[in-house]
């Protein structure tokens, strides 16, 4: 797997040696594969509760450090008529965005969102509710989290 | 928030959610599970108190699961009883809330019955389980 160098900061008149352009080539062959990291399941995770709980859903990453892109897509459940709301945590940190849809019955939902993080290993969760006495189910559900 | 975790799978999370607040008060946010693992979701770190609590809640639990499938007038209702901790023998069917006039037999906690109907019904059960009402 190609790997992200920082590069020799280069003055005028200093030679470009194959160490410099080794380090440029696996940069550039890292941009076109760019680090990823996924969790894809077809079974279900439900919940009842209404504070953000674990959803199973996670994926852990080795950043360089810089922006992470996280996509997640799932198909959700309710039985009755509720509020359902996802969000992001980032090593237990909770992103300020969160999706929130109401219905009865059977949708698609998806959220995305960027956030920087430093260099080293990131675990990515993606969290759920309901707000009010129902239940939500997740089926068919993807994590991606892809670094920029 | 603090979760306990707890084995166990074939749970109708709304009702085992009513039971466990029942138990629990304003002390859980709720319940998750993933169909083998129940994730009690607690404010406060819970004892072994409220774990010996939280099993007896999940081994009281015990639902009925209802599927219906229909081909043209003639229907076949499947009820299973997964857990029977009362070891009952026969369910009653309902249909749009009337009971039908004879029970069905559980073996090996299933129980198979035949209906016929042009209309669309609503199945349920007569007895006080934790159960969903099919509508087929």
């Amino acid at each position: 797997m190609a790997t992200w160098t920082t590069l020799n900061n280069l003055s005028t008149g200093d030679l470009v040696t194959e160490t410099d352009m080794d380090a440029l080539r696996g940069n550039i062959e890292y941009l076109l594969n760019p680090n990823t990291a996924s969790d894809y399941s077809s079974s279900y995770d439900s919940t009842t509760s209404t504070s953000f709980v674990d959803s199973g859903v996670e994926a852990e990453i080795t950043s360089y450090g810089g922006v992470l892109l996280l996509l997640f897509q799932c198909r959700a459940q309710t039985t009755t008529d509720t509020h359902v709301q996802f969000r992001f945590t980032v090593d237990g940190d909770p992103l300020t965005f969160e999706i929130d849809e109401r219905f009865p019955g059977e949708d698609v939902m998806s959220l995305t969102e960027a956030v920087s993080v430093a260099a080293g290993t990131h675990t990515v969760k993606v969290q759920f509710r309901v707000t009010s006495a129902a239940s939500v189910s997740i089926i068919n559900s993807g994590l991606t989290v892809m670094e920029g | 928030m603090y979760t306990l975790g707890i084995t166990q799978s074939d749970v109708l999370l709304e009702a085992l959610d009513t039971a466990m607040r029942n138990q629990f008060g304003d002390r859980i946010s709720g319940l998750s599970t993933n169909g083998t693992t129940l994730r009690i979701h607690f404010f406060e770190p819970y004892t072994p108190t409220d774990e010996t609590a939280a099993q007896g809640v999940i081994d009281a639990h015990d639902p009925v699961f209802i599927t219906a499938e229909r081909d043209g007038d003639n229907m076949t209702i499947t009820l299973t009883k997964p857990h029977n901790v009362d070891g009952a023998t026969a369910l009653t069917l309902t249909i749009d809330d009337v009971a039908a006039p004879d029970s069905t037999a559980l073996v090996n906690n299933v129980a198979t019955a035949q209906i016929e109907s042009a209309d669309e019904i609503t199945i349920g059960i007569l007895e006080d389980y934790p159960h969903q009402e099919v509508t087929i």
